[in-house]
C-alpha cells in the first residue's frame, strides 16, 4: 500500500475514531483492518521511511548467538545489513514486494527467498518483524483477552494471497492504543508454529506526531528445538529513503 | 541297500508319460523359481548398490544418538563433532569386516539463479570416497549406468574447481540450468541476469553454469555462496530427483560454517556382515562413551525405498515360490499316489520277501528321488539357458521410483540353485514317503491280493 | 521218535474287517509242521487257506494263539523283526508269480538277498545262479519276465523263493495259474528241491494232480483244521 493512502487511510481513521469519541451514541469497535494498520505501523510501516538498530540474540539449544543489524524501512521495503559479528559484516537481506533477497559481498548474484521459505534463522526473524497484516492478511475481531494486563482485541487473521509466510494468524492488539502485543503464527492444520510477543518503549516522531515504537519483539519456536529470539529495537528514527534504495538490482551492484 | 537304485531307475521306465509329465512339472517349476530366485537377487543387488554406494548410505551408518530424524533439521545439537568422528573412524578400522569409512554432511537450503531458488538436500561428499565408490567392482558391475552423470564428470575429477557442485536431473531443470562447466572453455562465466521478468532472462540463466547456495549456519546465520555445476545426474530414487544437491564435504562445511558431519557410512568388504558390524560398533562406540546409534543399510528408516521394494518384492516372490513349489509338490504327490496304487501286489510281495517299511518305502523314494534329480537338473539347464537368451537379449526395465533403468539379470546363483533343489526334492521325498507309508499300513496279505490299476 | 514240529499253530483265531463285515478267518486252528515236509491245505474257498499261509509264514499275526518257529514263538514279534524273520527263513511263490516286470529273471531272483545283511557281492551271485540252474533257466537269466512262459515264470518265482536257502516254503495256489504240463513240471520240481534241500514246503492248492503226489494232506474248513494231524497218503505216493 503506498505511503499517501496509508496516511490519508489513518487520518480517516483517527477522524472516525474521534466522531465516535464525542457521539453520544454507544461506541462501536474499530474494525480489524483499522487495528492492523495501527499495529503495522508502529513496527515500521511508515511510507516515508524510518531507520533503527537491531540486536538478536537467539537461544538454540542452550547455544547463544548475537547479531546486530542496520535495518533502514519504507512503507512494505526494508533493507538490512548485517554489521556484527564481523564474519557477516557486509550481508544484506532485502524485503522487496514480498520477496526477500539475501545478498553477500562477493556473492555473484543475490539469493530469494519466497514466503514459505523463510520458515527459519534470520529471514524469518525479519519476516516476522516485518510481517504487514493490514495488506497480507483479512481479519475479524473474534473477541477480547488481557494480554500482560492490558485489555486486547483477538484478531483471527487469513492470509489473502497464497505467497505469504503464514496461512493464519492469531493477533492480540491493546485497545487503548492499538499496538500488537502478542501473536502466534499457525501452521495450515492450525497449530501452533511460533509466537511473538512485542514491547513499544521506543517512542518515533515523524511529521504527523510522535507515536509508541517497538523496543522489543521476542519470537518463541514451537517446534523442534524450541529456540527462543529477543530482538532489541534501538534508535528508531524517521529518514527519507529513496525507492532506489530497496531495488535488487541496484543492491546487487 | 544294494541294487535299489537299479531298481529305481527301471521303475522310472514303467510309466514313461506319466513320469516325463511329473518330471517335467518339476523341470519346469524349478526353472521358474530359479529363474525368479535370479531376478530377486540381482535385483537386490541392484537397489543395495544403489543404496550403499550411490546414496551413500554405506553399509552401517552411524548417527549420533537422535539424529537419523533430527541431524539435518537440529544439527547444532545431533550432528557428529569431530572427535565423534575420530572415535568412529579409529572404531571403524579396528574392524577386519569394514573396508572404509567416511564423513558426510546432509544439510538443506536454496539454490538460486539470480532470479528463483528452490529448496535442496544437500550432501557433502568426501571426494576420495567418492572415487573409491565409483571405481569399485560392485558400482562398475551392478549400477554403472546410474553412477555415471548424465552431463559432465564425477565431482572428484574436478579438482580446481573449488565451489563444484553436482545437480540431481529435476533441480537443474527447475534452475533453468542445461549447461555445465565442461561446456565452457575457460575460467566460469557469469552473465548478467536483466530484470528477473523479462523475457530474456531463461536464456541469461541458461547461458552459464553458475548457482547460488543458501542456507543457514548452526547459530541460525544466513549464508551463501558461487557455485559452478560441473555434472547433471540422476538420483537413485525419482523422488529426489527435484532435491538432491551433491558437492564436496570441505564446500559443504564452508558453507555452513561448520567442521561437523551428519553421519558416518561404514563401508564393508561383505554386505552380509552388516548386522555384525552394526551391533558392534555401536556397542565399542557407546562403550567408549560415544553416543551414538548405528544402522544397517537395509532398515527402513535409512533406506525406505530399498527396504519397501525389497520387502514387496521378497513378499510377491514368496508367494509364487509357494504356489509353484506346491504344485510341483501336488504332481509329484499324484503320480506317486497313482505309482504306489498301481503296485501295491508288488509292494506286497517284497513284504512278503521280507522287506521292511522302511526298505520298501526306500526303493519308492529312491524313485522319486531321481525323478526329482531328472526334473532339477533339466530345470536347471533350462533356467540358464533362459537366463542366458535375456542376457543376450539385453532386457531392460524401469523399476518404479528410479529415474535409470536396470538391466534384468536372471542368472541364479549356486546357492539359490542349490537351496530351491534341495527344497523341491525334499518336498517331493516327503509327500512320496507320506504316500507309501500310507499304503504300507494295510496288511500285507491285503497288498498280496490288491488289484492293480 | 517224536520229532519237535519245525512250525506249529497253536490255536490260531484270526478275524478282518471285511467292509462292515467281520469275517473270522481261523477259529482255533492247530497245526504242527515237520522239517522237510511236503504239505498241501486243501480246503473250499473261503476256508481259510491263505490266512493259514500267511499265519505260517508270519505275514499276520494272530488275534488269539501262538505260532511257533523252531521252537520260538514268533507270533507277536515286531513287524520289522517279523520281515527279517521271513528273509531268512521263508519263502514264498505266489499264485500270480508276482515277479517285478522291470527285473530280469537274475534282478527278481536277487530281490531276497538284497536285504539280507552279511552276503558279499559275489557269494550273492554263486547264490542267484545256482538257484536259476536249479530251477533250469540258465538261459534265461537276462530276460524280463514278460518274455517267459507262465511255467518259467513260475520257476523263477520258485528260485526266488529258495534263494535264501529258507526252512519252508510257503506257496498258495502255486500251479492254478499254470496248464497241466506245466503243472506237472513245476510240482516235479518242488518235490525234487523238497528231497534235494530237505526244505520244508506248505502250500495250498485246489489242484488234484498237486494234491496226488504230497506226502500228506491238512484239511481246513470253516477256519478250522479238520484233520491237523500228519496223515501220509497212499503209501508209494510220492514225488
Amino acid at each position: 500500500m503506498s505511503g499517501v493512502l496509508w496516511e490519508v487511510m489513518a487520518g480517516a481513521g483517527a477522524l472516525m475514531a474521534w466522531v465516535g469519541v464525542v457521539s453520544a451514541v454507544q461506541v462501536q469497535p474499530p474494525l480489524a483492518e483499522a487495528l492492523l494498520r495501527d499495529a503495522d505501523r508502529a513496527r515500521g510501516g511508515v511510507a516515508t521511511g524510518i531507520t533503527w538498530t537491531a540486536t538478536v540474540e537467539s537461544n538454540e539449544d542452550g547455544r547463544v548467538t548475537t547479531r546486530s543489524f542496520l535495518v533502514k524501512a519504507r512503507g512494505d521495503d526494508a533493507l538490512v545489513e548485517s554489521l556484527a559479528p564481523a564474519r557477516n559484516k557486509g550481508e544484506i537481506l532485502l524485503f522487496n514486494d514480498r520477496i526477500i533477497w539475501f545478498l553477500k559481498p562477493g556473492l555473484r548474484r543475490p539469493v530469494s527467498i519466497s514466503a514459505r521459505q523463510r520458515l527459519s534463522g534470520d529471514a524469518s526473524n525479519g519476516d516476522i518483524a516485518s510481517t504487514n497484516y493490514a495488506r497480507d492478511y483479512a481479519g475479524i475481531i473474534a473477541g477480547e483477552d488481557t494480554v500482560n494486563g492490558e485489555a486486547t482485541y483477538r484478531l483471527d487473521l487469513k492470509a489473502r494471497a497464497k505467497n505469504v509466510t503464514y496461512d493464519r494468524i492469531r493477533y492480540w492488539v491493546s485497545k487503548r492504543q492499538h499496538l500488537g502485543l502478542k501473536a502466534e503464527f499457525l501452521t495450515v492444520g492450525g497449530d501452533l508454529f511460533k509466537a511473538a510477543e512485542f514491547e513499544y518503549g521506543n517512542s518515533l516522531k515523524t511529521t504527523t506526531g510522535a507515536f509508541p515504537f517497538v523496543s522489543r519483539m521476542t519470537i518463541h519456536d514451537a517446534t523442534g528445538a524450541g529456540t527462543v529470539t529477543r530482538i532489541v529495537f534501538d534508535a528508531p528514527r524517521s529518514e527519507t529513503h529513496p525507492v532506489t534504495m530497496f531495488n535488487v538490482n541496484n543492491v546487487a551492484r | 541297500m544294494t541294487g535299489g537304485w537299479r531298481l529305481a531307475a527301471r521303475n522310472l521306465g514303467r510309466n514313461r508319460r506319466r513320469n516325463m509329465a511329473t518330471g517335467l512339472a518339476v523341470a519346469l517349476g524349478f526353472a521358474g523359481l530359479a529363474l525368479l530366485g535370479g531376478y530377486v537377487t540381482h535385483a537386490d543387488a541392484f537397489l543395495r548398490t544403489n543404496a550403499v554406494y550411490l546414496q551413500h548410505t554405506g553399509h552401517v551408518v552411524i548417527y549420533n544418538s537422535g539424529g537419523l530424524a533430527q541431524a539435518v533439521a537440529r544439527p547444532a545439537r545431533f550432528s557428529l563433532t569431530q572427535a565423534a568422528q575420530a572415535a568412529i573412524r579409529t572404531a571403524a578400522a579396528g574392524d577386519s569386516r569394514v573396508a572404509f569409512s567416511a564423513g558426510y554432511l546432509k544439510a538443506m537450503g536454496l539454490a538460486g539463479n539470480g532470479c528463483r531458488s528452490i529448496p535442496f538436500i544437500a550432501l557433502g561428499i568426501d571426494l576420495d570416497t567418492q572415487r573409491r565408490i565409483l571405481t569399485g567392482p560392485e558400482v562398475l558391475t551392478i549400477s554403472a549406468a546410474l553412477a555415471r552423470p548424465v552431463r559432465g564428470r564425477q565431482l572428484y575429477e574436478y579438482p580446481g574447481v573449488e565451489g563444484r557442485v553436482g545437480l540431481a536431473a529435476g533441480l537443474a531443470a527447475l534452475l533453468g540450468k542445461t549447461r555445465i562447466l565442461d561446456d565452457f572453455a575457460g575460467p566460469p562465466q557469469v552473465v548478467p541476469l536483466p530484470d528477473c521478468a523479462s523475457r530474456e532472462t531463461a536464456a541469461a540463466i541458461a547461458s552459464d553454469a553458475n548457482v547460488q547456495l543458501a542456507g543457514m549456519t548452526l547459530d541460525g546465520s544466513m549464508t551463501a555462496t558461487d557455485a559452478d555445476v560441473v555434472n547433471i545426474f540422476h538420483t537413485p530414487s525419482s523422488d529426489t530427483e527435484d532435491l538432491v544437491l551433491h558437492t564436496s564435504l570441505p564446500t559443504l562445511q564452508r558453507l555452513y560454517d561448520t567442521d561437523v558431519v551428519t553421519y558416518v557410512a561404514v563401508f564393508l568388504h561383505d554386505w552380509r556382515d552388516t548386522a555384525g558390524v552394526a551391533r558392534d560398533l555401536q556397542a565399542k562406540l557407546r562403550a567408549a562413551g560415544v553416543t551414538v546409534d548405528a544402522y544397517a543399510f537395509s532398515d527402513e528408516r535409512v533406506n525406505p525405498y530399498y527396504a519397501g521394494s525389497m520387502a514387496f518384492i521378497n513378499s510377491m516372490a514368496g508367494f509364487i515360490v509357494l504356489i509353484v513349489a506346491a504344485v510341483v509338490v501336488l504332481g509329484v504327490m499324484n503320480a506317486t499316489t497313482l505309482t504306489v496304487y498301481e503296485r501295491s501286489r508288488e509292494l506286497g510281495t517284497l513284504r512278503a520277501l521280507g522287506y521292511t517299511k522302511r526298505q520298501a518305502t526306500g526303493l519308492v523314494i529312491r524313485e522319486v528321488a531321481l525323478l526329482a534329480l531328472l526334473g532339477v537338473s533339466a530345470g536347471f539347464a533350462l533356467a540358464h539357458a533362459v537366463a542366458a537368451l535375456v542376457s543376450l537379449a539385453g532386457v531392460t526395465v524401469n523399476p518404479p521410483g528410479v529415474p535409470g533403468t536396470m538391466r534384468v539379470i536372471l542368472t541364479p546363483g549356486p546357492e539359490i540353485s542349490l537351496a530351491l533343489a534341495a527344497s523341491l526334492a525334499l518336498l517331493s521325498l516327503a509327500v512320496a514317503w507320506a504316500v507309501v507309508r500310507r499304503r504300507l499300513r494295510e496288511r500285507t496279505s491285503d497288498l498280496l491280493v490288491a488289484v492293480n490299476a | 521218535m517224536t520229532m519237535t514240529p519245525f512250525i506249529s499253530l497253536i490255536d490260531v483265531h484270526k478275524s478282518y474287517r471285511l467292509g462292515e463285515t467281520q469275517v473270522h478267518a481261523l477259529r482255533g486252528a492247530s497245526l504242527d509242521l515237520h522239517r522237510g515236509e511236503f504239505t498241501a491245505l486243501v480246503g473250499p474257498s473261503g476256508s481259510g487257506k491263505s490266512t493259514m499261509l500267511n499265519m505260517a509264514g508270519c505275514i499276520d499275526q494272530p488275534d488269539r494263539g501262538s505260532v511257533m518257529l523252531e521252537g520260538r514263538d514268533v507270533s507277536h514279534l515286531s513287524d520289522d523283526d517279523r520281515s527279517r524273520l521271513r528273509n531268512r527263513k521263508i519263502g514264498f511263490i505266489f499264485q500270480s508269480f508276482n515277479l517285478v516286470p522291470v527285473l530280469t529273471v537274475y534282478e527278481n531272483v536277487e530281490l531276497p538277498l538284497l536285504i539280507a545283511s552279511g552276503t558279499a557281492a559275489s557269494e550273492r551271485h554263486d547264490r542267484i545262479m545256482q538257484a536259476i540252474e536249479d530251477v533250469e533257466l540258465r538261459d534265461f537269466a537276462r530276460q524280463l519276465p514278460d518274455k517267459l512262459s507262465g511255467g518259467q515264470r513260475q520257476r523263477v518265482a520258485i528260485a526266488r523263493a529258495l534263494v535264501t536257502s529258507p526252512l519252508l516254503v510257503l506257496a498258495d495256489e502255486p500251479t492254478a495259474n499254470l496248464d497241466s504240463g506245466t503243472t506237472q513240471r513245476i510240482v516235479d520240481l518242488m518235490l525234487r528241491l523238497n528231497e534235494s534241500r530237505g526244505v520244508t514246503f506248505f502250500f495250498s492248492t485246489h489242484d488234484e494232480k498237486l494234491i496226488s503226489r504230497v506226502a500228506r494232506i491238512v484239511h481246513i474248513s470253516d477256519g478250522t483244521i479238520v484233520n491237523g494231524h500228519s496223515q501220509l497218503a497212499a503209501p508209494g505216493v510220492r514225488a
